[in-house]
């Protein structure tokens, strides 16, 4: 299930051969077009599938949307979640709170000692500071890391070949390995990471809708990738919810 | 007190050109006078002047109230018709995807007159029976007949002490003519209206009609002091009774 | 296999949703519906709306619905200043068609970015205690984030109603674009008229703003997705009738959840402009239009 749109899509297409690849029976498989306002006509119908496996992609707003209608129907798939974006923000895991236990997703970084790695507390800190007065996400967990991050991959490469020729940085950044705030970066032939550093996190224990709990471990824990995993999974959904 | 209704030497036209020329008249209270003249000698423009959709280039208009004067040139048409003028205007003007009953109590929407607008309302549809009988129909759907009465007692529900009409007669058969007219007479009884009534249908309005003026080119020719005056000047004679 | 369960409630969460679309296009239906003025910045007004809800969710802690309530006076000010505006530079002079259709775009613009000055570009939500919560009747599930929106939509439509029908200004207002001169007659200004009716229909904008930043959460450009849902909305009800508004929300909201139950959501949209093409083929004046 998913959003009309390029990210979604592309999301799903994935989704699909990674179904095909383990095996799952495919049997709910559709779009919503922006602006749905109401996600509960949706939610039913999935109900309706009796599906296991409930993966979303989606923007948002309907992310919130999605989650809502989840708990107002009451959908209890095996495992839900996937590609829903906006529940890495910090307004939306307040607003959500407890809503959000059970759902896999994916993120960039969390506060779990897996991921601790050197520069990181410093970095966090100076963003939080400037955050409050600024208005912005106040956990600024989700994007700023690896922002900075790939500023510290330039910043390297530059001071290492003492250049700003695109050519050549370019090439320094392609054979070498980074030591930034998200960890140690190697980019693979094809320019993406050398290895997928996507998390998938399972939200747990979330008791309230208060703000303190999502800047300490525990509430997001990575399942994946295996390296850095700092908990195990709830299985099924509905053990999760409190 | 007597009031009245007074123009004075009023000169008025669109851009350009001059429809009235030094119009002077005056309607007493109580009177129901009428204003001949064929189509384009300025009837129509000069009950625009007293409403004031149309502003005079010069002259006077003026009410008179319990002895206090009330100049109309240079007030809104709104203004005016707070004072308690009233138009019906050539063309009824209803609102037409508005129902019947809707167009009337629109016309009440005049401070003083939506305290009586029930009773007025029920006077209206004794006065026009059709109306009461179409009152949740859209304007729009009547007959041209249906649509006069409707103007005219729109007109009324604004509880006026002054009452204009622009040739009532127009586009309907006789018969309905006959009946529209002493309707307004009717009510001009009732509610001690003074009427100042354009038409050209000289036998129908000369039965109502306490004097009149004729009106040519933008001039008043002739000023008759009774309805049968009226009938011996030789210009109604030659453009109405066609003698 | 479709059960009746399933259909029962998205028949419900149809009318629902219904409920809130005819919060949202009220405004429409006056000021475009009723005055003819092309006010497709209603939407934006709305978003401003949420927004303003939400600061006073956020800072104050009060009620999204009181807040919304309470901002109504100040949001007939803003319509009644904005129609002034409107007659003054454009309709007065005749300009109104192209010129002022350019001019409520960028009304429309300038509130946006305005709002994203003021707010950024994140997403805004607020809290309320009956935001969670659902009733369920028999088979059927209602959830008070749609139920709340939903009465608050049918009652402002039949507050709207009553006023249009039976008081003088009411009246006066679905006379104004018929024949503004005969209105003058009947001793109605009719700028006065047009710019209190503005000023109402942006008034619904705070109510609907609240209802829309309950129903999920808001951020500054997300007007302009219920330009196209709203117009669509008045236009099938019959432009200017408020009762027909209401029913072609509850249609349209019908239509749109019996397609994403029945054949997936990604037609829901198609569906209803459809049954939109459809009503105007048969009835072009709209479902309930004079």
């Amino acid at each position: 299930m998913g959003a009309d749109a390029e990210f979604a899509r592309n999301a799903i297409a994935g989704a699909r051969i990674n179904a095909k690849k383990y095996g799952l029976r495919i049997v709910y498989d559709n779009t919503y077009p922006p602006a749905t306002a109401d996600f509960t006509p949706v939610v039913r119908a999935i109900q309706a599938t009796g599906a296991d496996v409930v993966f979303v992609s989606s923007y948002p707003p309907d992310s919130v949307g999605m989650v809502r209608a989840i708990h107002e129907v009451g959908l209890r798939p095996k495992m839900l979640g996937g590609g829903m974006v906006g529940l890495q923000y910090a307004a939306f895991l307040t607003k959500l709170g407890p809503m959000l236990n059970g759902i896999v997703n994916y993120d960039f970084w969390v506060p779990e000692p897996t991921l601790k790695f050197p520069g990181i507390e410093e970095f966090l800190k100076k963003y939080q500071a400037r955050a409050v007065q600024e208005g912005v996400d106040p956990l600024g967990h989700y994007l700023p890391p690896w922002a900075y991050a790939y500023l510290e991959v330039l910043g390297q490469a530059i001071t290492a070949t003492q250049s700003t020729d695109q050519r050549t940085v370019g090439e320094y950044i392609r054979t070498h390995s980074f030591d930034t705030i998200v960890g140690r970066v190697t980019f693979g032939p094809n320019g993406e990471w050398a290895t997928s550093r996507v998390l998938m996190i399972q939200f747990q224990n979330i008791r309230d809708n208060d703000l303190e709990q999502f800047h300490k471990p525990g509430k997001r824990i990575v399942l994946y990738p295996e390296k850095w995993k700092s908990g195990e999974l709830i299985y099924p959904y509905e053990k999760a919810l409190p | 007190m007597a009031s009245r209704l007074v123009v004075q030497e009023v000169v008025a036209g669109y851009g350009a050109v001059q429809v009235l020329h030094g119009v002077s008249l005056t309607v007493h209270e109580g009177e129901t006078v009428i204003l001949l003249g064929t189509n384009g000698n300025g009837k129509s423009t000069l009950l625009k002047c007293i409403m004031g959709l149309v502003r005079p280039a010069a002259g006077h208009i003026f009410l008179e109230v319990d002895g206090r004067r009330c100049d109309l040139v240079g007030r809104t048409p709104e203004e005016i018709v707070d004072l308690g003028v009233t138009l019906v205007p050539e063309g009824r003007r209803l609102f037409p995807k508005l129902s019947v009953e809707e167009n009337l109590l629109l016309g009440a929407y005049r401070r003083e007159a939506r305290r009586d607008a029930d009773t007025t309302l029920r006077y209206c549809f004794e006065l026009f029976p059709v109306l009461a009988q179409r009152r949740r129909q859209l304007a729009g759907s009547l007959s041209g007949g249906e649509q006069q009465m409707l103007a005219i007692a729109r007109a009324l529900m604004s509880r006026p002490r002054f009452l204009l009409v622009d040739e009532p007669s127009v586009g309907l058969a006789p018969l309905l003519v006959r009946h529209v007219i002493t309707q307004v007479k009717e009510m001009q009884q009732r509610y001690g209206l003074t009427v100042l009534m354009a038409e050209q249908n000289f036998h129908q309005a000369t039965r109502i009609a306490d004097r009149g003026y004729v009106l040519v080119e933008g001039r008043v020719v002739f000023e008759g002091a009774s309805a049968a005056a009226l009938g011996e000047h030789e210009l109604v004679k030659k453009y109405y009774l066609g003698l | 296999m479709v059960s009746v369960n399933l259909l029962l409630n998205a028949v419900v969460a149809g009318l629902l949703v219904g409920g809130f679309y005819a919060a949202v296009t009220l405004g429409i239906s006056v000021t475009f519906g009723l005055l003819e003025v092309v006010n497709i910045a209603h939407p934006v007004f709305v978003i401003l709306g949420a927004y303003f809800v939400y600061a006073a969710n956020a800072t104050l802690g009060l009620d999204p619905l009181l807040t919304g309530a309470l901002l109504t006076p100040l949001f007939f000010g803003l319509g009644v200043g904005v129609y002034r505006l409107y007659y003054a530079c454009f309709e007065r002079k005749g300009e109104e068609a192209l010129r002022g259709l350019v001019f409520f775009f960028g009304l429309l613009f300038i509130v946006e970015v305005l709002l994203l000055l003021r707010y950024g570009v994140d997403y805004r939500l607020v809290e309320a205690p009956y935001l969670g919560k659902t009733i369920t009747l028999g088979s059927v599930g209602i959830a008070y984030r749609l139920l709340i929106p939903c009465l608050v939509g049918v009652g402002l439509t039949l507050a709207l109603y009553f006023f249009l029908s039976k008081t003088y200004y009411g009246r006066a207002i679905q006379g104004v674009a018929q024949d503004s001169l005969a209105l003058r007659l009947m001793g109605v200004n009719p700028v006065t008229v047009k710019a209190i009716a503005f000023g109402l229909g942006v008034a619904t904008a705070s109510l609907a703003g609240a209802l829309l930043i309950l129903i999920g959460p808001v951020e500054p450009s997300l007007g302009r997705e219920y330009i196209g849902r709203a117009f669509a909305i008045a236009v099938l009800g019959g432009l200017g009738s408020i009762g027909g508004t209401l029913v072609a929300a509850f249609l349209l909201g019908v239509a749109e959840s019996l397609t994403a139950t029945l054949y997936g959501p990604s037609w829901a949209l198609a569906v209803s402009f459809g049954a939109l093409l459809l009503v105007l083929a048969l009835r072009p004046s709209g479902l309930f239009g004079r």
